[in-house]
């Protein structure tokens, strides 16, 4: 149910509203304070908050309607009409990169990396605080939760048509909180980066977040009952998929460069496998609690395990990444 | 130098260009993004699948029913005028079983006394319930009675394979019912199964075909034609609550959907397939392209065994696993139980089958599946009746 913030005559304007758009426009303000910081012009940077913003409406929208077509009367209302329907968050990371590349190619900036670090950091607290804004709506639907009934871990959630409460895993305040945690491990590195304290090419700080909050979010999306899937198959989630990909390409990006940096050592394959390995694990226990739900808490801690591994792995390869450039500097 | 000091005015006034577009440029820019920022502060959320009513319909049909048993109870003692209960599909809620219309026991012939106070429901049909049955190890016979529903449920074993069973005959046919998650075609959400049945009040319940899992088949809901795709079976149920099927490929698109639905006063259909047993007979099954019909996996079906007599039944696996029958093993079953109709359901894991808020079935990997939708029984006697 939808809480009512404040009431002008005939106007509604909801919670839910207030505090999403306070997350986009902290995430606004801070991605255009860290790109200037960093360098950049304050037009390239208005018109990627821009393009930015039209693009993660039109994907986050589409990704929706892929998975949801049957709540769209046609492709083309889905795709003019943003009065109705539902958005998938995962469109506003694409989004945003694609307007930092657009805009490259374009020659509106040359500064590609240090964008998408601004967006990063940027979007790290826009995701914090904007998630908040599903603890006012039953929006949040996590799974049932029998030994909690408060938070952070519970959220209590009234189902709309028997009027009966459950407590629910409150997946979006737990996306919140890590995305906070996250923003304030990155801030520090940046601001180290920022001082010379340590070397942080240009760049990184968009991969450490997109591994440690890809990993997090595909296992947050696993206890969600209201989950989008590929169509003519139900069993797996567009969003597991999306975050995979986004941690392999940040497993990829740190090993080019280790190997790049260190030379080539067969100790490496040692460290893939593991990382390979906990990843396998992980997806093995998606599929353990899917048809054994009742074992969700074993499953679900034995992913958080794997996931975490694969993320400590590959931030050794970043470490190992980053030594030559040390020595060099 | 003069190249020098004739360059450095064109320079400046490049820069104050460069600035004074980049402001302005900016400005303009940032006022966008505040603008369509602060468009989210009134986009409203949307309101989550709420009961509605069809107003003066829903509302007259209630009047009905009311002044057709008052009447009764007024001509109690003069006039013999049978109590009539009937359901309407606005109502998202069916009223709540009387909990003490529900029994259940290991000895089968101790519930003669059952069938003889169902008999008003059972109407001289033959039940495939009988009290000679030899029941699956260490479980019980569940039933429920009440003046508009009986519903008995019992487990047995057949060819190393765990058949479970809901018998049940209903008053009128809006008894027979569909939920789909959250009351709401296309939901993205997900419950288990036996959540479901508890919230509408089910007395008997079982999975329907997982629509939100595929785009296959025609999916009727409320006697709205929500999706038609011809490249399944098709169960529709009609507001006499009988099983009319459609072959796959029959009805070709939503047009011819629609007017079938509106022929045949559709209220809701089931799109998974195959068909079982047509005219009491098992049908002749080619290829088909849902549920692993050459596969040995837990099976589920409805069939009507006569005139708002139905069945429920999950072919699954006991807990010592054992070859579960494909499809055609599963239509002669389904044939020799009596069936004039039958229809295949979503098995597997998906199968169960749900009385009294308990799932009757051996579950595949031991545990239930968050699915989108249920077919139910319910009871139409008022809450508290």
């Amino acid at each position: 149910m939808e809480r009512i913030a404040f009431i002008y005559g005939d106007i509604f304007i909801y919670w839910h509203s207030v505090i999403l758009t306070c997350g986009i426009l902290t995430a606004i303000f801070l991605f255009l304070a860290f790109w200037l910081d960093r360098g950049g012009k304050l037009l390239s940077g208005a018109g990627a908050v821009v393009v930015s913003f039209l693009l993660s409406i039109v994907l986050s929208r589409f990704i929706h309607w892929y998975s949801m077509s049957s709540t769209y009367a046609s492709f083309h209302t889905a795709m003019t009409d943003y009065t109705t329907g539902s958005f998938a968050l995962m469109g506003v990371f694409i989004g945003c990169i694609l307007a930092a590349c657009l805009l490259r190619l374009f020659k509106v900036h040359n500064k590609l990396l240090t964008m998408l670090d601004s967006m990063a950091l940027a979007g790290a607290c826009g995701i914090a605080v904007g998630r908040l804004a599903d603890l006012f709506t039953n929006a949040d639907l996590g799974m049932e939760v029998g030994f909690s009934t408060g938070l952070p871990f519970a959220y209590p959630v009234v189902d709309m048509l028997t009027g009966e409460t459950t407590y629910r895993l409150a997946t979006f305040m737990i996306q919140s909180m890590v995305a906070g945690v996250l923003f304030l491990v990155l801030m520090v590195a940046y601001f180290r980066r920022r001082q010379g304290k340590c070397v942080l090419p240009e760049g990184d700080i968009a991969l450490l977040f997109i591994l440690v909050y890809c990993a997090s979010q595909a296992l947050l999306d696993s206890t969600r009952y209201d989950s989008l899937f590929f169509r003519g198959n139900g069993f797996v989630s567009i969003v597991q998929v999306l975050c995979t990909v986004g941690v392999v390409v940040s497993i990829v990006c740190f090993s080019v460069r280790m190997v790049q940096n260190r030379g080539w050592k067969y100790g490496y394959l040692l460290i893939w496998l593991l990382i390979a390995g906990s990843l396998g694990g992980a997806g093995y226990m998606e599929y353990h609690v899917q048809r054994h739900g009742h074992q969700a808490v074993f499953a679900y801690s034995m992913m958080t395990l794997c996931l975490a591994a694969a993320v400590l792995l590959t931030l050794i390869i970043h470490r190992l990444s980053l030594r030559k450039l040390k020595f060099a500097a | 130098m003069q190249d020098g000091n004739v360059a450095q005015p064109a320079n400046l006034g490049r820069k104050i260009l460069n600035g004074t577009f980049g402001a302005v440029g900016a400005t303009v820019l940032l006022l966008l993004a505040f603008i369509l920022a602060g468009v989210m502060l009134f986009a409203s959320g949307s309101a989550a699948g709420t009961a509605s009513s069809t107003g003066d319909q829903l509302l007259m049909d209630s009047y009905d029913m009311y002044m057709t048993n008052e009447i009764s109870d007024a001509l109690d003692g003069v006039l013999q005028i049978d109590k009539v209960y009937w359901l309407n599909d606005s109502n998202v809620i069916a009223p709540k079983p009387n909990p003490e219309c529900y029994g259940r026991t290991s000895d089968p012939s101790s519930l003669q006394w059952l069938l003889d106070e169902a008999a008003p429901l059972i109407d001289g049909q033959e039940l495939l319930f009988s009290l000679d049955v030899e029941l699956y190890p260490d479980t019980e016979v569940i039933y429920y009675l009440d003046e508009t529903i009986f519903c008995i449920s019992w487990r047995i074993l057949m060819d190393q394979d765990m058949y479970t069973f809901s018998e049940v005959f209903i008053a009128h046919p809006s008894q027979f019912r569909r939920y789909l998650a959250d009351d709401t075609y296309g939901s993205s959400k997900r419950y288990y199964g036996s959540d479901m049945a508890k919230a509408v009040n089910a007395v008997s319940a079982s999975n329907g075909d997982f629509y939100q899992f595929r785009n296959d088949g025609i999916v009727v809901y409320k006697g709205e034609v929500h999706r038609a795709n011809a490249n399944a079976d098709i169960c529709f149920v009609d507001d006499q609550g009988d099983l009319i099927f459609a072959r796959r490929g029959q009805l070709k698109d939503q047009k011819a959907a629609e007017a079938f639905v509106e022929e045949h006063n559709v209220r809701f259909s089931i799109a998974f397939g195959p068909i079982l047993v047509e005219n009491h007979k098992a049908a002749d099954i080619g290829a088909y392209p849902l549920g692993n019909i050459d596969g040995y996996y837990p099976r589920a079906a409805i069939g009507t065994l006569g005139k708002l007599h139905y069945l429920q039944v999950v072919a699954g696996y006991t807990p010592d696993p054992r070859p579960t029958p494909n499809i055609w093993q599963f239509a002669k079953k389904m044939e020799s139980f009596g069936c004039e109709k039958a229809y295949a359901l979503d098995g597997g894991q998906t199968g169960l089958i749900v009385v009294g808020g308990e799932v009757q079935n051996y579950l595949s990997y031991g545990s239930e599946r968050v699915v989108s939708d249920i077919i139910y029984f319910a009871t139409a006697v008022p809450d508290g009746g």
